[in-house]
């Protein structure tokens, strides 16, 4: 595919006092001074709860008026939490076709500030009908994936407390993530319950923040080589199988096939851990693991590195923090500055030149997969 | 409310997948051809949980269960009562607008009809 990443930005995640345009507009500033303010012909946000919980519409409209981009053209995406990589999929598939040449995506979320059940109902909205009539969470379904996935993998147990750890070793290291103190092991498995056997330093963090990444036609360093998008059944129990995600085995299927790329290729990979478990499941789905090899990456011994790749520099969600619509395209910004040499403390050394990021929309009703890579690279 | 040990599920007439209730297509096949049943809320208990954190509007403590009821059939079920802790047994009811389940007493049996239903894939086990 003949575009490319040129610049990024992101704001610090966690509890911030901007707004929500605030926010996108700090993340797309960074990413428009990363090629010296050149004119952007299309602005794409992506935003999942913005009308749930700030009342803000017409998102777009707000955030390009924020950036003196009146003259662009724009559009909002909405994946739940998969918002900011359906975004830059939209774009990408823009800027390919010829329409547009080159292209601002921004993803922002404004969580904090609200009462936790009042968010939990808007979360909750990604959900189906029934699951939501029954006062379903995220939590509560990703609780009931986990057991399905533990009655399989029984002895994965141990290795989700150890997910955590990795995401707290490597965000300690990131300077825009939302929690930079490392954790043991043991402070995971005595911290609350939230929805066991999920307990609170399973789950991502409620979060504020905004990314951004600029593309244009052409190819280099960060060349998108493949985008990957399935969607599964709405309804979580109306799925052929319910202790993994369908919908990632086939976006990652489309994004490895358009990319003539195969897993063991991958230096660097951020994946979706909104539940630590998720970590294990997302691993096996994205073939890095055979079935129930999952836990094979996390232990005290083998922490998060197999082989050549690298999971999650950026300390993912459990580390960098989930603002839902935001983490998406945060997760394709760091593998973009990887793969440009431009992630400082969080780089991976050997610089690598082929990286993947995975994202989660609802509970695995549309999930993507983005492949990044060296344009000169077969 | 009425409230009835029986519960409705429906069978996709092309494919044979049963599933909960729900509007719109197979989720497998795509047809739009569907039968409705109502069955025994004779069930298992495949994983629960509590949260503790439910949405507004929702009482403390909240359960949540996956059941599979006798027929094969996965539903997602509001958890009525104590923990199930060492429960496999449950009964399912429905209450006009979700599943709810129980543990089930002693002698407490179904009131619905298991209808004749060719085996269908289990979302319980790793697919073949």
């Amino acid at each position: 595919m003949n575009v490319h990443v040129i610049a990024t930005g992101q704001t610090p995640f966690g509890r911030r006092s901007d707004d929500l345009v605030s926010l996108a507009a700090e993340a797309g500033r960074q990413a428009l001074e990363g090629i010296g303010r050149r004119p952007v012909d299309l602005l794409v946000v992506g935003n999942m709860l913005g009308g749930a919980l700030d009342g803000e519409e017409n998102l777009t409209a707000a955030i390009a008026d924020r950036l003196a981009l009146e003259r662009a053209a724009g559009w909002r995406v909405d994946a739940a939490s998969a918002s900011g990589a359906a975004a830059f999929h939209s774009a990408v598939a823009a800027v390919a076709s010829g329409a547009f040449h080159r292209a601002l995506v921004i993803a922002a979320e404004k969580m904090t500030g609200v009462p936790n059940d009042r968010l939990s109902r808007a979360l909750a909205r990604s959900l189906s009908p029934l699951e939501r009539a029954s006062g379903a969470t995220m939590a509560g379904l990703a609780s009931l994936v986990t057991q399905r996935y533990l009655a399989r993998y029984p002895s994965a147990a141990s290795a989700i407390d150890w997910v955590t750890v990795h995401a707290r070793r490597r965000a300690a290291r990131n300077p825009t993530a939302q929690f930079r103190e490392a954790v043991t092991v043991e402070a995971v498995r005595e911290s609350r319950w939230v929805a066991p056997p999920l307990r609170l330093l399973h789950c991502s963090a409620v979060s504020d923040g905004a990314a951004a990444v600029v593309i244009e036609r052409g190819s280099g360093a960060a060349t998108v080589r493949g985008t990957g998008q399935a969607l599964d059944a709405w309804q979580w129990t109306d799925r052929a199988d319910l202790a993994t995600f369908e919908a990632t085995r086939e976006a990652s299927r489309r994004a490895l096939g358009m990319a003539h790329g195969r897993p063991r290729d991958l230096g660097v990979v951020e994946l979706h851990d909104a539940f630590a478990p998720f970590a294990l499941i997302d691993l096996e789905d994205l073939g890095l693991s055979a079935p129930g090899g999952g836990s094979e990456w996390f232990s005290e011994a083998s922490l998060g590195a197999r082989g050549a790749v690298v999971l999650n520099p950026s300390g993912g969600l459990l580390g960098r923090g989930h603002p839902v619509g935001a983490s998406g395209l945060a997760a394709i910004g760091e593998i973009a500055r990887q793969l440009l040499g431009e992630a400082g403390p969080t780089s991976v050394d050997p610089r690598p030149s082929l990286g993947l990021a995975h994202s989660i929309g609802g509970l695995g009703a549309h999930n993507f997969v983005t492949v990044l890579g060296d344009g000169g690279r077969r | 409310m009425t409230v009835s040990h029986e519960v409705p599920v429906q069978r996709c007439d092309a494919c044979g997948l049963v599933l909960a209730v729900r509007d719109g297509p197979c989720p497998q096949c795509g047809s739009r051809e569907r039968t409705r049943w109502t069955v025994s809320g004779t069930a298992r208990l495949s994983a629960w949980t509590e949260l503790s954190n439910p949405p507004e509007g929702f009482p403390r403590p909240h359960r949540l269960a996956l059941v599979e009821l006798a027929i094969g059939c996965p539903l997602l079920a509001v958890w009525d009562g104590e923990p199930p802790e060492g429960t496999d047994a449950v009964r399912v009811r429905w209450d006009g607008s979700v599943y709810r389940a129980h543990r089930a007493e002693p002698g407490e049996r179904g009131e619905g009809e298991s209808p004749e239903i060719d085996a269908r894939r289990s979302p319980f086990e790793p697919p073949r």
